[in-house]
């Protein structure tokens, strides 16, 4: 195709978007509408991975030892988990240690720092900190502390934190499990739902149209010189549709951030997302108007193809 | 020699609607022939085969000693530019003017600027209209919307150029007028293939007619009569 076809197919395509100003102006807003849900459940997907991320992060086992448990013992168990692929970290803290760091926390606090004066002895087990990655199996590291053989060295009292907790860590494991396959599901159907809205609203312009594809075909215009045109014409929906669905979020993002609260919830989410969009604008912008872009003109060109 | 040329062309609508039934016609250069018949008699159908609108269900069509019937799809366009067309409801864009309707053709034809800027106005001066050339065709009357319909279909330079009830629409005056300019054409060696109900005039351009009926030709008389 010549640069002169090019050029008047682009200019055909321009001159049609501003001729049907209705048609137009309703097909942007849905593709601004289709978008910022689209964005929304991005945002929503972005603010589930860092919640859950922080959520695992803070899923840490604890394991306590009997005071009278030799320390030969304890790190014997300490070398047994370190050689498991899911452990990841496993941070050591004996008894005197573990009352240091319980005397530098409460510093400030003299009623605390009394108790242990009044007792008159180190009353705080030692325990190793475990970090398993990922979460999930954090039950397989707990029965192996729990084997025979070092069952005689684990606190009787709460032995671990995991087993007192286990319901509730199960619970939010599978929570946010569940979270992240909705935003992904709720992310693809939506991009469907786009898919169609394009596609439908290509055929409705060929068909408000036909008339005029009609004397396009009648004076000679070749199959590209006829179709073209309404895909330039979508391309334009998508750039359109891009910048005003990149402007409403960037503004709600923004008074949201400026709010103080977003009713029971805490408004750090806003004011990170808030400053993670100013830094990343561009990008986000561009990968946007890409993909709106490919979804509109491979719908309206397959919808033309159908149609014309 | 012929230069359109129909060879047993059978055309077939479902299982039994037969649109034209064995039609064998050949029309040499710079003919000027009417067809006529009542509808249903097949004249459109004849058109839409020759513009390559629609193909037969049997036979050949030849154009130029080319059998359109075996245009590949890409060829259309080219094929198109060759064969003029006007209607009796015109076709024309209302968003454009005049000469951008005129212009158009030249357009999507991948033709240059200089060569639409040379082409539009003699086409516009041959059919009458250089003093329109702005105007929109809802700011024209049905004769003038036809003569922009006849010169976009002249912009191409097209040899064969068919008008199918071009004059439908059209008061006398008007007619009168289209059916000169395409005398007018016909004369600078344009075939005119004229599909009409208008006996009036079929009577008086002494032409060729060619009748039509239940898809068969029963007549074809040189400066012939409108016999139904």
């Amino acid at each position: 195709m010549s640069f002169l076809s090019s050029y008047r197919i682009m200019k055909l395509g321009a001159i049609s978007f501003f001729r049907n100003r209705l048609l137009s102006v309703a097909a942007v807003l849905v593709m601004t509408i289709t978008l910022l849900i689209i964005a929304s459940f991005a945002i929503l997907n972005i603010v589930l991975n860092k919640s859950v991320a922080e959520l695992q992060s803070k899923i840490n086992l604890i394991v306590y030892f009997d005071k009278s448990a030799p320390e030969d013992k304890i790190l014997a168990l300490q070398s047994r988990l370190e050689s498991e692929s899911a452990v990841k970290e496993v941070h050591y803290t004996n008894r005197d240690a573990a009352l240091q760091k319980y005397l530098s926390d409460h510093a400030g606090d003299p009623q605390k720092q009394k108790i242990v004066q009044l007792t008159g002895t180190n009353p705080l087990p030692a325990s190793i900190e475990i970090k398993v990655d990922p979460p999930e199996q954090i039950g397989a590291v707990v029965a192996i502390v729990h084997s025979p053989s070092y069952q005689g060295i684990l606190q009787a009292s709460k032995s671990d934190s995991y087993s007192e907790d286990k319901a509730t860590i199960d619970k939010l494991l599978e929570f946010t499990h569940f979270l992240i396959v909705a935003g992904v599901v709720a992310s693809i159907i939506f991009m469907l739902i786009a898919v169609l809205v394009v596609f439908n609203t290509v055929k409705l312009t060929t068909f408000t149209r036909r008339e005029e594809v009609e004397i396009m075909r009648l004076v000679g215009a070749t199959e590209s010189f006829v179709r073209l045109p309404f895909v330039v014409e979508s391309l334009i929906y998508a750039a359109c549709g891009t910048t005003f669905a990149a402007l409403i979020l960037i503004f709600s993002l923004r008074s949201l951030a400026n709010s103080t609260k977003i009713g029971s919830l805490p408004v750090s989410y806003a004011n990170q997302l808030n400053i993670y969009f100013s830094a990343h604008l561009v990008p986000i912008l561009l990968i946007g108007l890409v993909i709106s872009m490919f979804i509109s003109g491979t719908c309206s060109y397959l919808a033309v193809r159908r149609s014309l | 020699m012929a230069l359109i040329e129909f060879q047993n062309v059978v055309k077939t609508y479902g299982n039994k609607i037969k649109a034209l039934d064995d039609i064998d016609l050949s029309i040499d250069r710079g003919e000027f022939v009417t067809l006529v018949g009542p509808s249903g008699a097949g004249k459109s159908t004849l058109i839409r085969l020759l513009t390559r609108e629609e193909l037969p269900s049997a036979g050949h069509i030849m154009v130029a000693g080319r059998d359109i019937t075996k245009l590949k799809p890409r060829e259309l366009p080219y094929y198109r530019r060759k064969v003029g067309v006007i209607f009796q409801d015109f076709k024309l864009l209302p968003q454009k003017t005049v000469a951008e309707n005129v212009a158009y053709a030249l357009e999507v034809s991948d033709a240059p600027p200089d060569e639409i800027n040379r082409k539009v106005p003699l086409i516009l001066d041959l059919v009458g209209l250089s003093h329109r050339m702005k105007n929109r065709p809802n700011e024209l009357s049905g004769g003038e919307r036809q003569r922009v319909s006849i010169a976009r279909a002249l912009v191409h330079t097209p040899k064969i150029l068919i008008a199918d009830e071009p004059t439908g629409n059209l008061d006398p005056v008007n007619t009168w007028e289209i059916i000169e300019l395409l005398f007018k054409i016909n004369k600078r060696g344009t075939i005119v293939v004229l599909a009409t109900h208008d006996r009036e005039v079929v009577n008086a351009l002494k032409k060729r007619v060619i009748t039509m009926k239940d898809g068969k030709i029963i007549s074809d008389q040189e400066k012939g009569k409108y016999i139904l």
